[in-house]
């Protein structure tokens, strides 16, 4: 058997130090802002999955005569007006607000992801009709176009989701359908044209995991504002209702007593900045290193 | 030039119309009937509901409504309030200098503050300056506006007694809600002004600039900056979008009068001609708002003018 003059590359041809996932992931270890926010949000996924057994009180429960307590060591972050324990009501928040972010974000990616490789790839009328109602939901301020949504399904936590992924889907689209306006004229995604390949096969197989870098980076970095819009919403009293722990409606809760009882207020609004601050810290990490341009340069 | 601004101005035009029936197909197509939603919270009977619905002639096709809808909100009728029974578009002229005043006063601090950090972060490339910077720009846009807001107002005022914490009326009112606001949004105009500056700051010119001994605050500010701002006008649009919702949380946080008050305030009490008309009249000024920005952007940058 004759050696072929021009190897093709492959995972043994390419040095190991070239491989793409593997520069990735050496280009996200030398970021110590993003592995610190990434411990941050693996040890809070862990609260919020754990929250029932950490908890050292029921969230709901409540408890009159111990109503408005400071911060003690029986009661680490205080209790709220109904005598409430903070620090069990901010480990149950986790859950609700992960929740609803990873929730809005897939209701956001996955139509915004469908919606972009079809305009993407087939291009002509369809991509004019997708990409003109994307136009028209892109003309709302995205938590005003979550509002008038909330407005009709009616205020709550499985709504205020629903409205948050709405409002998400025509960045997505946008991103896919340019992402697969550059990668559909790559000459892999040709050859695989030529040689037969369906439609549905270049899309899924060729097409999809060249453009998921970016459309993961866009997730990420949409986590952050969810979780920020659903606990707006939550604050107006629109999305989680009493007395479900939501860091959101904690803080409304705890409006009326900033200045007795500032503590009510303080808990959650850290929470909640600490987990934004640490997926945006995250996300922008994810796309340094996923920027090819930064890799050739590296 | 002109002729430019003519492209423009037709192309928002079918933007405009896209938004006004995405409105009204929001309002009739998404589950759940209006008049129900409207009398439940007073509980009422099928009779009043009927009559509800008649009055605001949702029982007619939904071709007759969208004309109807359309042909009003051309004449500027937007209805009327089903609580006040006065013309949404009155009410909601009454509460928008408020919210445009919020508004512009946040976008000042937000430009004062991200350029600032954007340059600092800039001419200190790579140094615990720039890590300072840049971490300060993504915990402001992390902070939540209704934890900031709280904290400012449980801060000077309840505590300092500097700033009233709640109403308008004056320049004191609008110290902490602007900041809170432009913080918010200055992050991401640092950012920009930062990796603008980066890429404008190893241009030839100023090269050139240095070469002539010109010190290098003359280099900065003169040369430099200038360019650098550009890109920071396009990213303004954008930004103007996020503040007019950001008003929606800040007048709730320092119960100010505005459109953003009006639009809760509506939507709990399931008033829906005025979130309709609110709405819209929000999306309208931001496709407007995107509109001057293009073209100022046009006047600044030549070049846009022939892609």
């Amino acid at each position: 058997m004759t050696k072929r003059r021009f190897p093709i590359p492959t995972r043994k041809t390419i040095p190991r130090r070239e491989i793409p996932p593997l520069v990735t992931r050496r280009r996200l270890r030398r970021n110590k802002g993003a592995l610190l926010s990434l411990a941050f949000l693996v040890i809070l996924t862990a609260v919020a999955i754990f929250a029932p057994a950490l908890a050292p009180y029921d969230p709901l429960d409540v408890a009159v005569e111990e109503q408005l307590l400071l911060p003690s060591s029986k009661h680490w972050a205080g209790t709220d007006l109904f005598g409430r324990d903070i620090f069990s009501r901010l480990l149950f928040g986790a859950r609700v607000s992960l929740l609803v972010g990873v929730v809005a974000v897939v209701i956001a990616s996955v139509p915004g992801l469908v919606l972009g490789l079809i305009a993407g790839y087939n291009g002509r009328w369809i991509d004019g009709i997708i990409m003109r109602v994307m136009d028209m939901m892109l003309a709302f301020p995205g938590i005003l176009l979550a509002l008038s949504i909330v407005a009709l399904l009616g205020p709550g936590l499985p709504n205020a989701m629903i409205a948050v992924g709405i409002a998400g889907i025509p960045s997505y689209t946008r991103l896919v359908r340019s992402s697969v306006l550059v990668t559909r004229r790559k000459q892999f995604v040709r050859a695989a044209y030529a040689v037969g390949c369906r439609g549905w096969r270049i899309v899924f197989r060729h097409i999809l995991p060249d453009i998921f870098a970016p459309v993961l980076v866009l997730a990420t970095l949409d986590l952050a504002w969810a979780i920020l819009s659903a606990s707006s919403l939550s604050f107006l009293g629109l999305g989680a209702q009493p007395p479900a722990p939501e860091w959101g409606a904690m803080l409304n809760e705890g409006r009326g007593y900033l200045r007795q009882a500032p503590w009510i207020t303080a808990a959650p609004g850290l929470a909640i900045m600490l987990t934004v601050l640490s997926v945006n810290l995250l996300g922008d990490g994810l796309r340094d290193a996923l920027d090819p341009q930064l890799r050739t340069r590296g | 030039m002109l002729q430019y601004i003519g492209r423009r101005l037709i192309t928002s035009i079918p933007v405009l119309w896209g938004v006004t029936t995405l409105v009204f197909l929001m309002m009739h197509l998404l589950p759940g009937d209006p008049a129900e939603l409207m009398m439940a919270e007073s509980g009422g009977s099928s009779q009043s509901i009927a009559q509800l619905s008649h009055q605001l002639g949702l029982d007619d096709p939904l071709y007759v409504q969208y004309g109807r809808f359309l042909a009003n909100a051309l004449r500027g009728d937007l209805g009327r309030s089903i609580f006040t029974n006065r013309p949404v578009t009155q009410t909601i002229l009454e509460q928008l200098p408020h919210t445009v005043q919020l508004a512009v006063a946040a976008m000042m601090v937000a430009i004062i503050i991200g350029t600032a950090l954007g340059i600092a972060a800039a001419l200190n490339r790579n140094t615990w300056v720039d890590s300072l910077c840049v971490t300060i720009a993504v915990a402001g846009a992390s902070v939540p506006i209704f934890w900031s807001g709280l904290l400012l107002i449980l801060l000077f005022s309840s505590l300092l007694h500097w700033l009233p914490a709640t109403g308008q009326g004056s320049l004191k009112h609008l110290i902490m809600p602007a900041t809170v606001l432009g913080l918010a949004s200055s992050g991401s105009i640092a950012r920009l002004v930062r990796s603008s500056m980066l890429e404008v700051l190893g241009q030839e010119y100023i090269t050139a600039a240095r070469s002539k001994g010109l010190s290098e605050r003359l280099v900065v500010c003169r040369h430099a900056l200038k360019n650098a701002l550009i890109p920071v006008i396009t990213v303004m649009g954008l930004q103007f979008g996020y503040l007019l919702g950001g008003t929606v949380v800040t007048e709730t946080v320092f119960s100010r009068q505005g459109l953003g008050w009006l639009v809760v305030d509506a939507i709990l009490w399931k008033d829906f001609p005025v979130v309709q008309g609110s709405v819209l009249l929000a999306a309208a000024i931001y496709t407007l708002m995107n509109l001057l920005i293009d073209i100022s952007y046009a006047i600044i940058d030549p070049r846009i003018r022939y892609d």
